[in-house]
């Protein structure tokens, strides 16, 4: 009898110790990829050669590799964790300071113009639930300060405070005039690089036809097919999502001059669009490729 | 013996000062081996270590632009306060001459952009600019209570009403006003450069699909409901859907104020 007493009290510690240790694991794994993606990149920065004509070889690897996280919480703390990943996907990417990081990557299929730091699925909670939006998150990240940089807001961050110059852009699901974040959504938070050239990504699937129409500084992508109507919020992105030209609002400079370093958080809910993301910016472990 | 000390010492100092002519005088081999050397260099490609970086200062916008969106910001909280309707400001600084029709001086490509967002019952308003023109500029983002925007465009009766009101027979017929939630303003380069101001809920038309369709010589409107209207302009069209023709703009200019003519400032400055 004590034996089986001690035997169940022994599997019941196991079990809990267990699941502490996978926890904590599994969240040292995560920050040890951030910074092993930030150092990597760092050396790529600092070991870059320019060799009379050949300009800028990078030889160390890069050494990212999208991490997946969940999100729980009530809708500040939801806000606080999406805007957390921003900044920590900017601080990987030298914040902005180099250039040419990724284009000069061999081996990624033409999926270079950027990097998807983070997946991201916001889970129902009870200070959360399914009928619930943020409609503020640019409000958020104007207003509240980034933790680790004293006096600076998240956008600040972002836009000049350290590094190079950056914006930040989010393409959601659009309610009135706001693009809102909902729970039981998953979302990309990626870094897009600097190319001073035109580039005409992802802006041929969103001309598809589709009415296009701005709203709140910030530009509504109805896609015939995909039934979810997008809004890229300007509120945030400044200039882009409020140009407009030739009768549609001018979403194509959203995409097609990456002539700032971008930021950029994509609701997933759009096949059509996230299908176009992907064959341009890369997902997954890139020292595997 | 003395003599024999002398020339021991003497005939290798002469040597030495013969072999350091030879190697450091004028066309020497010193010189030869500099000339070499420096070939070299030149020759060399130029090595460096370490990616440039690039480093970002606050996003701002040109002097010139701020004062002029500080104005019209000022002129539109004068004509939300004022308690007069149907009736006119300009915000256009005195004395400026832009060299374009718009209130505001040419935006620039790449450069500022203003929009305004209503938002319950006052307005956003979020200047872009910095780099590419597409950063925040988060000093100059500003709330004006009271204001709802609208324009003067959106329908041929719209703006057929209002030009048939303000600047034909005076007759008082329909809507002469939009009402809109959101008003964006920046250069615009497709088409006609210039100044345009966009409403992003018109979709491709009306307005969206003019350029340099914001000749406004910077007047506002103030409607019936308290509205405050900007003017979008076409290039063709005496009043059409996407505005009045900037011809109907200038007879604002030469009409307001004027006794009888029915145009009537929303303040004047012995308020």
């Amino acid at each position: 009898m004590g034996f089986v007493v001690t035997m169940i009290t022994v599997l019941i510690a196991f079990v809990l110790i267990a699941g502490v240790v996978f926890r904590f694991m599994s969240e040292t794994e995560s920050k040890e990829a951030e910074i092993l993606c930030q150092n990597s990149v760092v050396l790529r920065a600092a070991t870059s050669v320019s060799l009379g004509s050949l300009e800028d070889v990078k030889a160390a690897p890069i050494l990212c590799k999208t991490i997946d996280q969940k999100i729980k919480g009530n809708k500040n703390e939801v806000k606080k964790e999406l805007a957390d990943m921003m900044a920590r996907c900017w601080w990987m990417f030298n914040e902005g300071r180099t250039p040419n990081l990724l284009s000069s990557l061999p081996g990624l299929g033409g999926k270079n113009k950027g990097f998807v730091c983070y997946t991201a699925i916001v889970e129902e909670s009870k200070d959360f639930k399914g009928s619930d939006s943020i409609t503020d998150f640019d409000v958020f990240l104007r207003d509240k300060s980034y933790p680790k940089m004293k006096n600076t807001t998240y956008l600040q961050y972002i836009q000049y405070r350290s590094g190079g110059p950056g914006r930040i852009t989010m393409i959601l699901p659009q309610e009135g005039n706001s693009g809102v974040i909902k729970p039981n959504r998953a979302f990309e938070i990626a870094f897009i690089e600097k190319k001073s050239d035109s580039n005409a990504w992802i802006s041929t699937v969103l001309m598809g036809g589709g009415a296009v129409v701005g709203v709140a500084g910030a530009i509504v992508l109805a896609l015939p097919t995909g039934g979810t109507s997008l809004i890229a919020v300007g509120a945030v992105i400044g200039g882009v999502a409020l140009a407009g030209t030739g009768g549609v609002i001018e979403y194509q400079k959203l995409f097609e001059e990456r002539d700032v370093n971008t930021i950029m958080v994509l609701d997933m809910s759009n096949n059509e669009i996230v299908n176009e993301f992907h064959k341009n910016v890369f997902m997954g472990d890139i020292a595997s490729e | 013996m003395a003599v024999n000390k002398l020339v021991y010492y003497i005939i290798p100092l002469i040597v030495l000062g013969l072999i350091a002519w030879w190697q450091f005088g004028f066309g020497g081999l010193f010189e030869n081996l500099k000339g070499g050397v420096k070939g070299v260099i030149e020759m060399a490609p130029n090595v460096s270590i370490g990616a440039e970086e690039e480093l970002a200062t606050e996003p701002t916008i040109p002097r010139e632009h701020e004062e002029a969106i500080n104005n019209l910001v000022e002129t539109i909280e004068k004509m939300v306060t004022s308690p007069k309707k149907n009736c006119f400001l300009n915000y256009k600084l005195l004395g400026k001459n832009y060299g374009t029709n718009s209130g505001m001086p040419s935006l620039g490509e790449g450069g500022t952009t203003i929009s305004f967002q209503l938002k319950g019952d006052k307005t956003e308003m979020l200047i872009a600019g910095g780099a590419g023109g597409k950063q925040e500029v988060t000093r100059l983002r500003k709330e004006i209570a009271g204001f709802k925007p609208c324009v003067i465009a959106g329908s041929n009766e719209i703006t057929k009403n209002f030009f048939n009101r303000y600047l034909g027979q005076g007759q008082i017929l329909g809507d002469n006003y939009k009402p809109v939630s959101i008003i964006n303003i920046f250069y615009d380069t497709d088409g006609d450069n210039g100044n345009a101001i966009r409403v992003p809920e018109f979709g491709n038309e009306p307005v969206n699909d003019e350029g340099d369709n914001f000749e406004d010589e910077g007047w506002l409107f103030k409607a019936e409901d308290g509205s405050i209207c900007f003017f979008p302009t076409n290039k063709v069209m005496s009043a059409d859907d996407d505005g009045l023709v900037y011809g109907n703009i200038n007879q604002i200019n030469t009409k307001v104020g004027v006794v009888g003519s029915g145009l009537d400032y929303c303040y004047t400055w012995t308020e």
